[in-house]
């Protein structure tokens, strides 16, 4: 559980000591981080709410995503006479694995004797291009669910949103109403706030 | 007046508690089977509880009162999207189904939002062909207190379940706090008492509609109409829907074209010698090409059979 003390919820209550809404509103966010598996993905996070207004803030700032993996670190390749032969670890990359080959050398140069593994019918001076093919880039994936959490957090009738990014940090102020400058303030005054923990 | 009660037992010689309700003078309303399970939803009148209670415990099945048995829930969402769904909805509409309800759910074109949130006529006269519509919102308050737009002149009873705790409502029969936005399936014991709690406030508004009736009676029982359209309009029996006669507490819904079968559904017969047009109101649906029937009370028709 210590992971997820990093994020912290805000909403406003006027005339109100009870702090309710702001529990509830805890409970979604912890369930739909732990359902898009990004609790080790964010680093810091905080969300406002003002219901009154109304509008809603998330900022966050995320952790460096894991480096991309090249071919080379799940596959064993070797030059043979002419060809290249390729034998995978993992069956889950061979599909982009072999997308990558028979588009770049067509699909009459690539055998696939088995499951993991395939000839290349291609000269060895090829090999570099090859073994430095990325299969999967890890922070292309994750931009793609911190958003989808950032829409399933946000209440669904804040339907004008303004986003903004910069490397790891980000934030997303959302109301029914156009954004105001006070708002887009705010945000920014609360991404100093976490970014100085 | 009819007792309504579920039947949870074995497939083999279930038709014998069937029979027996037929003979009672009791309906079938819904019948269930599940591999080698049944589960009967059953009107029977209540001073023969006994004789079938009897055949029950000698058939080892379970036979419990099922107080919404009959009755047609509607639960209005916001939207259909994963903010509401499948949780805390489908959860709920669970619970009522396992009371003997048969509920839908409707999203609204445009329920979302705090100021920008609205539900257009044909929803309302939708939501109002059911007996009970349950209102599911979200965490705030002041939203909820803004979003009554949505059914304040609703004529059904209104249940509405949100976020805060405690709230006065104006326009609501019944309000159940605790139950907000929640993005995981209700199971934790906490859940479990608002989901009851929730079913407890659907079946006060039902017996209070029930009461109210009881003072004016229908000319003739739902249940009575729905026997009497599957012997005379046997294509009934084709309609591939779970429920092809939904009941009603003041009429029910047909499940078979209108066009087609307005004409029939006036000619039926009773054995009184009336017609089913003199009894009952029968109109087209708004929900896909069905017929909706509603009875009338006796102040208006001047019997009752």
């Amino acid at each position: 559980m210590r992971s997820l003390e990093r994020f912290e919820v805000e909403v406003i209550e006027r005339g109100s000591e009870n702090k309710e809404e702001e529990e509830i509103l805890d409970g979604v966010i912890r369930d739909i981080i732990s359902d898009l598996n990004l609790t080790t993905t964010i680093d810091r996070m905080k969300v406002f709410m003002d219901p009154e207004e109304p509008y809603f803030i998330i900022v966050a700032i995320l952790r460096h995503p894991a480096p991309p993996i090249k071919l080379k670190e799940v596959a064993e390749i070797r030059a043979q006479g002419g060809k290249i032969t390729l034998s995978a670890q993992d069956e889950s990359y061979m599909p982009s694995i072999l997308g990558f080959l028979w588009k770049n050398y067509g699909r009459e140069q690539v055998e696939q004797p088995e499951r993991l593994s395939a000839i290349i019918n291609v000269s060895n001076s090829e090999i570099d291009k090859i073994s430095n093919f990325i299969v999967h880039d890890p922070s292309k994936v994750l931009f793609g669910n911190v958003i989808d959490a950032f829409e399933r957090i946000t209440p669904e009738g804040f339907r004008i949103i303004k986003r903004h990014f910069s490397g790891e940090e980000m934030y997303f102020v959302a109301s029914e109403d156009p954004i105001k400058k006070d708002w887009v303030e705010h945000a920014d005054r609360i991404l100093m706030e976490i970014r100085g923990r | 007046m009819f007792y309504p009660v579920t039947y949870n037992g074995g497939v083999y010689r279930h038709d014998e508690i069937l029979e027996l309700v037929e003979d009672l003078g009791g309906y079938l309303i819904q019948k269930n089977e599940m591999q080698t399970e049944v589960v009967l939803n059953l009107f029977t009148p209540k001073e023969d509880f006994g004789l079938l209670e009897a055949k029950a415990k000698e058939l080892k099945g379970e036979l419990k009162y099922a107080p919404l048995a009959g009755t047609d829930v509607v639960l209005v969402l916001p939207s259909l999207a994963f903010h509401h769904m499948p949780h805390p909805s489908c959860d709920i509409a669970e619970y009522l189904r396992r009371k003997g309800s048969s509920t839908t759910m409707v999203g609204l074109a445009r329920g979302v939002g705090k100021r920008i949130a609205q539900i257009k006529e044909e929803e309302k006269r939708l939501i109002e062909e059911h007996d009970v519509a349950v209102f599911i919102m979200g965490i705030f308050e002041s939203c909820l207190i803004k979003k009554e737009k949505l059914f304040y002149d609703i004529k059904i009873p209104v249940v509405v379940t949100g976020g805060p705790q405690r709230l006065d409502l104006r326009y609501a029969d019944e309000y159940i706090g605790g139950i907000g936005r929640v993005s995981h399936r209700l199971k934790k014991k906490k859940e479990i008492r608002k989901l009851d709690e929730v079913v407890e406030a659907v079946i006060k508004c039902v017996e209070k509609r029930r009461e109210e009736e009881a003072d004016d009676p229908l000319t003739v029982e739902p249940p009575r109409i729905m026997y009497e359209i599957k012997n005379q309009i046997p294509e009934i029996n084709e309609v591939l829907s779970p429920v092809p006669i939904n009941l009603q507490i003041d009429g029910l819904r047909v499940k078979l074209p209108y066009v087609e079968y307005r004409g029939e559904m006036e000619e039926i017969k009773f054995d009184e010698g009336y017609k089913l047009r003199e009894m009952a109101e029968i109109r087209r649906s708004l929900f896909r090409r069905s017929i909706i029937l509603k009875v009338m009370p006796r102040s208006e028709t001047g019997f009752t059979i």
